[in-house]
């Protein structure tokens, strides 16, 4: 009842705080112009369609990924894993290489061995992925309109990750876009708490990075909004204790496997031995992994601070940093370090229960617009790689049409 | 207001049925969003996107000048006054204007879908 009025407080100062100056009319404009856009029934799809067309032509070279991705390029050990989802990958490849690293992603090869779809049929596993990505979109437009109340928010945030690397199908090769999309259903609110569980469990089975980010989701019960008050009844709730159920199953799960099923767990490319090797990257690995999506976390941590929820606002930054820190004992920086996308969806949660909706539509907006401009890089070993979108390639051969001499 | 309605705001400038027209035979779905019907031009601008670099530049054939047409219409439409339906085709047209929008949607998806197969067997012949 408290956070209720509170918010109705804050949602009457914004409405009063409206001023009339340029930039206020042009947002005024722009924020019609978006409801009117997200009016309709199926406004989600809309914003899907329009986030994933933004990521196509801005966010990097789609096409070079999905051929790549489609073609022999693929690692023959994912589709060995649909075959016999027990198989031992690690004695087969040298422990060095990524398809060693395949023994304990299993949820898809699982699922896909139970529907018996052809192993051989190469378009699988990047369709999946794709659609992951697609997925993950879709997630995060129902997450900030469920936690604002307000389908602007759904649409900047929607366009907001896909202009990030997560967003910008990146993923096409892996496995990374279903783990996220488990995760981010399971933050969901209103979803049941054993299937929340359960997406946390399924989740690291999908990669094991999944498990790292999974604290991010303690911290969600930690920060969410709601009548339980007290430390004890937080850390009783069913939301809490189902994601810590299936962190600790997914850990006895791969123990069993590997005492029962005879599965390794090969260590090398991952350690703290790659820190030296990726520290010289930490503002990249750090910064492209949110982008736009700081600016959020940046508020709702301010926002936390100043309902004096210290528990909650410790329990958000130790969890990101506990998962961005794993992606730096990895070799490839980015595509781990993107593992806390969960702490965005935290932060969204967390700054829509303090500010009201108008503030909260400038703050997806600016992530958005930051995360637009920004570019999409890749970080991976020691090279950072920049992802040219198709608008910059079509831009290009206009150019090279137009002007020989620049050929 | 009606969220179904793409009217012309009060103290909004006239829509130039020309530039409309002009926009959308460039590229189809960029004078539907500057006719303030931003739903369906996103959604044809990517249908002509996806469907120009799937059929080798065919679907741009019809879509360009299809597109070009109705957005001069919606255009007119909104200068006269009337306000036009966030999905609506072809307002000067009645035999096309009657058509429900996703049927016309559907049959823009399915011609692409159509050129694209052609474009291939005529690919695959070569």
């Amino acid at each position: 009842m408290g956070d209720l009025i509170q918010k109705e407080e804050v949602e009457a100062r914004g409405t009063a705080e409206t001023g009339s100056g340029v930039l206020s009319n042009l947002l005024e404009r722009l924020f019609a112009r978006s409801e009117n856009f997200v009016a309709g029934r199926y406004w989600t799809l809309e914003t899907l369609f329009l986030a994933v067309m933004f990521s196509v032509l801005f966010s990097g070279g789609v096409d070079d990924r999905l051929s790549v991705a489609s073609g022999n390029r693929w690692f023959p050990a994912y589709y060995q894993k649909i075959e016999h989802p027990l198989l031992d990958v690690a004695k087969i490849y040298p422990p060095q290489n990524h398809e060693a690293k395949l023994n304990f992603r299993l949820t898809v090869p699982v699922i896909l061995h139970l529907l018996h779809l052809p192993a051989d049929q190469l378009w699988i596993l990047p369709t999946l992925a794709a659609g992951g990505a697609c997925g993950l979109i879709l997630l995060s437009c129902v997450f900030a309109f469920k936690v604002t109340g307000d389908r602007v928010c759904g649409l900047y945030t929607a366009l907001a990750v896909a202009s990030t690397y997560i967003g910008s199908f990146a993923f096409t090769m892996y496995y990374d876009t279903i783990a996220l999309c488990q995760l981010a259903l399971a933050m969901l609110p209103g979803i049941h708490w054993s299937l929340k569980g359960f997406l946390v469990f399924s989740a690291a089975f999908t990669d094991e990075r999944a498990w790292l980010a999974s604290p991010i989701l303690l911290a969600q019960a930690l920060c969410s909004p709601g009548p339980i008050r007290t430390l004890r009844q937080r850390l009783l709730a069913p939301d809490f204790l189902s994601v810590a159920a299936g962190m600790v199953a997914y850990v006895f799960g791969r123990l069993a496997l590997e005492a029962f099923a005879g599965l390794t767990s090969p260590h090398a490319g991952t350690g703290l031995d790659y820190i030296p090797q990726n520290v010289r990257f930490w503002h990249a690995g750090l910064w492209l992994a949110l982008k736009g999506g700081w600016l959020l976390f940046w508020v709702a941590t301010l926002c936390l601070w100043e309902r004096r929820q210290f528990l909650a606002l410790a329990a958000l930054v130790l969890s990101a940093s506990f998962s961005v820190g794993g992606g730096f004992l990895v070799e490839d920086v980015l595509r781990s370090t993107s593992y806390v996308f969960p702490a965005f969806l935290v932060a969204l949660m967390a700054a829509g229960a303090h500010e009201n909706t108008r503030w909260m539509r400038i703050y997806c907006l600016a992530a958005f617009v930051i995360s637009a401009v920004a570019g999409n890089y890749n970080v991976w070993r020691s090279e950072i790689t920049w992802f040219q979108p198709a608008a910059a390639r079509v831009l290009h051969a206009l150019l090279q049409a137009v002007l020989p001499v620049s050929r | 207001m009606n969220p179904e309605l793409a009217s012309q705001p009060a103290g909004h400038r006239a829509k130039s049925p020309a530039v409309a027209a002009l926009l959308s035979l460039m590229l189809p779905g960029l004078g539907q969003i500057h006719c303030r019907q931003d739903n369906k031009g996103v959604f044809l601008l990517g249908m002509a996107l996806l469907g120009h670099w799937s059929t080798g530049g065919l679907s741009s054939l019809f879509l360009c000048p299809a597109m070009a047409a109705d957005a001069f219409m919606i255009a007119r439409k909104l200068n006269s006054g009337t306000p036009a339906a966030r999905w609506e085709f072809f307002p000067a047209i009645k035999r096309l204007n009657a058509i429900p929008p996703r049927i016309i949607l559907i049959t823009i998806v399915l011609a692409i879908a159509a050129l694209t197969v052609l474009h291939i067997v005529r690919f695959a012949s070569d």
